[in-house]
């Protein structure tokens, strides 16, 4: 077991792009970031921003094609994911790594009972009979709320909440050390979207499972995460501590998300929309990605891509102005 | 269930019933006069009308039709040849098992070809196998089950001597007209599993299987095949109602005296007990074939089978 302060994930360098016709988008442009055991990392950003994207490549996932891992490494408890072979790869999804996904309308298979689906995944990673497996898959349904009489039951029988609530169930019936959740509240409704982010938090916490949280909700982020990577068309554009972050966003892009954000009160954590639209992905800027939304924006930036500074220990900003008084 | 097969079998009897009246319509007022046919060409005018009078011929319409309706559906009768005079439910049944072993094994070698072939084909879609496999399901649809037949023959009876060109027999006489019969759902059937597996591949439940760690083919065989299966379901469907009256042309291709033949020589020889029989079973078999259909429909999807069910259970919130 990893200590506490060490690193248990680590991205470096990971490019991904997905190539549609003629065109390439370059959908994760150059990431990295480091996650410590039993932390949660939140991935903020726009629609597109390659958040999702991030996130299957660490479970190398990606539709291949049309996507493509271009470079880059992910290390897990200092285990280079991306030099295993697929075989070696089947223990770690599921085993290692699970995922919650964006939409949980379409994430269950609708021809198989919810039981057999959380019942799939103990089985290939557990050395449980059918028995054992299904006593576990429906204390992982009581755990999250469902009555285990409903094993049996369809997802069409089930609301969008509690098939969300399976579909984290499922993901942490193998206790997994590593939680990726992309927006795991989204797509449900306002009133239950408190109660399924409290389930993840705590039984996160429960098992001291690790967690990169993809989220358009600066509230959730402010609650949950311990540190925060801002995404802007496939880069990370600041990266940094949660308070150091909320207190002292640096990059423009971030200062326009959190800008304006009155103590954080309910309702009004949303992520803020900023004039103008992020460019085009297959045609990206040969400079600042987002110079041109950019209200500061000099000749500099246009010309050339800023690099990542250092600005205080543990906080990065990609813009030339970090630093500096705006 | 129960009670939606029922009523099912019961709308049945009504398919059974109107085509009964309409097959018995259109023979009765096809040009020409069965009793001369079947009087034979020396017969004298006296001869025919004797015959006609044998045949209840000179009934009216409503009168005939009320005797075959009452024979058909009271007495369960089918009639007699009148070629043969023998009962024509006789000679079906000495018949429909060649056609129907022919008809089955072609399916279960169609099914098992097409969906292997389909799958292959899209779990390599783009590359060179997927422009193969439907390279070769192009040209097994274009072929003529006929042409293919007779190069058979000429292949394997004529030339290599291997298998008996017509006749039936041991299971010898059965290879090329099975093989013959299937092609063209061989083809149908891989171009359908290669178009809905696509349809499937993308979904997020797809997706979701692959992160739970699970292997390639098991996410294939057991996750995309049976949501990727309605359609596929659809063409075996249409599939089963022809085998019946699925291969008349295989039947005289290669002599084998099927309910297909069986059908074709009495619409020669206007044989019209014969004709209605045949044309009554084909009928009764498609509704069944219909049914099978939506029943392994709800078999596959639980959300179907729910609509059956008279018990709705409680949608939970
Ligand atoms: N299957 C795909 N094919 C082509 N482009 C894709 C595909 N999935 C995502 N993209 C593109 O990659 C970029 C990043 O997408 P995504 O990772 O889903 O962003 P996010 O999760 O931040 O909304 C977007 O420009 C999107 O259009
Ligand atoms: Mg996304």
């Amino acid at each position: 077991m990893s200590k506490a302060d060490e690193v248990f994930l680590k991205v470096e360098d990971l490019e991904v792009i997905y190539t549609s016709g003629k065109k390439n988008v370059q959908a994760v442009n150059k990431v990295s970031f480091e996650l410590k055991k039993g932390q949660t990392i939140a991935l903020v950003g726009e629609t597109g921003a390659g958040k999702t994207t991030i996130a299957k490549s660490i479970l190398r996932i990606l539709p291949n094609p049309p996507a493509k891992m271009l470079g880059g490494r992910i290390t897990l408890e200092g285990r280079e994911l991306t030099s295993l072979s697929e075989e070696e790869m089947l223990d770690i999804r599921g085993g290692k790594i699970a995922m919650i996904f964006q939409d949980p309308m379409t994430a269950l298979n609708p021809l198989m009972t919810v039981g057999d689906q959380i019942v799939e995944g103990l089985l290939l990673h557990n050395d449980y009979d059918k028995d054992a497996a299904e006593n576990r898959a429906k204390e992982m349904l009581e755990l999250v709320g469902i009555p285990k009489d409903r094993f049996v039951e369809y997802p069409y029988q089930f609301s969008g909440g509690m098939k969300q609530r399976v579909v984290i169930a499922m993901a942490l019936a193998c206790n997994p050390l590593l939680l990726l959740a992309d927006e795991p509240t989204t797509a449900l409704d306002v009133t239950i979207q408190a109660q399924v982010l409290d389930l993840i938090r705590n039984l996160k916490e429960k098992y001291n499972t690790s967690m990169i949280l993809i989220t358009h909700d600066l509230g959730v982020v402010a609650e949950t995460s311990d540190t925060v990577a801002v995404v802007y068309a496939g880069e990370i554009i600041e990266y940094a501590d949660k308070r150091e972050l909320f207190i002292n966003p640096c990059h423009p892009y971030t200062n326009g998300l959190f800008g304006s954000l009155p103590g954080m009160t309910e309702g009004e954590s949303r992520l803020k929309p900023i004039a103008g639209s992020p460019p085009d992905p297959t045609d990206l800027p040969k400079g600042c990605a987002f110079a041109p939304r950019c209200p500061y924006v000099m000749d500099e930036c246009i010309e050339s891509k800023p690099d990542m500074k250092e600005i205080s220990p543990g906080h990065f900003c990609r813009c030339i102005k970090a630093g500096k008084e705006i | 269930m129960v009670k939606y097969i029922i009523k099912r079998l019961l709308g049945m009897i009504l398919i059974l019933l109107a085509t009964s009246l309409i097959i018995f319509t259109i023979l009765y007022f096809t040009p020409g006069d069965p009793a001369r046919t079947i009087a034979g060409a020396t017969a004298t005018a006296e001869d025919v009308e004797n015959m006609r009078h044998i045949m209840g011929l000179d009934k009216s319409y409503i009168e005939q039709l009320g005797d075959f309706l009452y024979s058909t559906f009271i007495k369960f009768d089918l009639g007699d040849s009148w070629v043969y005079n023998k009962p024509v439910i006789n000679e079906m049944m000495i018949r429909l098992p060649r056609t129907l072993f022919i008809g089955l094994s072609a399916m279960a070698l169609n099914l098992f070809l097409g969906i292997v072939m389909g799958i292959f084909a899209a779990t390599h879609e783009g590359k060179w196998q997927d422009s193969l496999t439907m390279g070769f399901a192009m040209v097994f649809i274009s072929c003529p089950d006929f042409w293919v037949a007779l190069m058979m023959i000429l292949l394997f009876s004529a030339t290599l001597n291997l298998l008996p060109a017509y006749g039936i027999g041991g299971i010898q006489y059965y290879i090329m007209p099975i093989i013959c019969s299937a092609l063209g759902g061989i083809a149908v059937n891989a171009r359908q599993t290669r178009a809905s597996i696509l349809g499937v591949f993308r979904e997020d439940y797809i997706t979701t299987a692959k992160a739970k760690g699970q292997k390639e083919n098991i996410i294939v065989w057991g996750h995309m095949l049976p949501n990727a299966l309605m359609p596929i379901i659809t063409s075996i469907g249409n599939g089963f109602a022809k085998i019946v009256a699925g291969t008349p042309v295989i039947e005289s291709v290669f002599s084998i005296p099927g309910l297909g033949l069986y059908m074709l020589t009495a619409i020669n020889s206007r044989d019209y007990p014969v004709v209605r029989a045949c044309v009554l079973f084909f009928a009764f078999f498609t509704a069944i074939s219909m049914l099978l259909v939506d029943l392994a429909y709800a078999f596959v999807d639980p959300r179907i089978r729910a609509r059956y069910q008279t018990v709705k259970k409680k949608e939970t919130k």
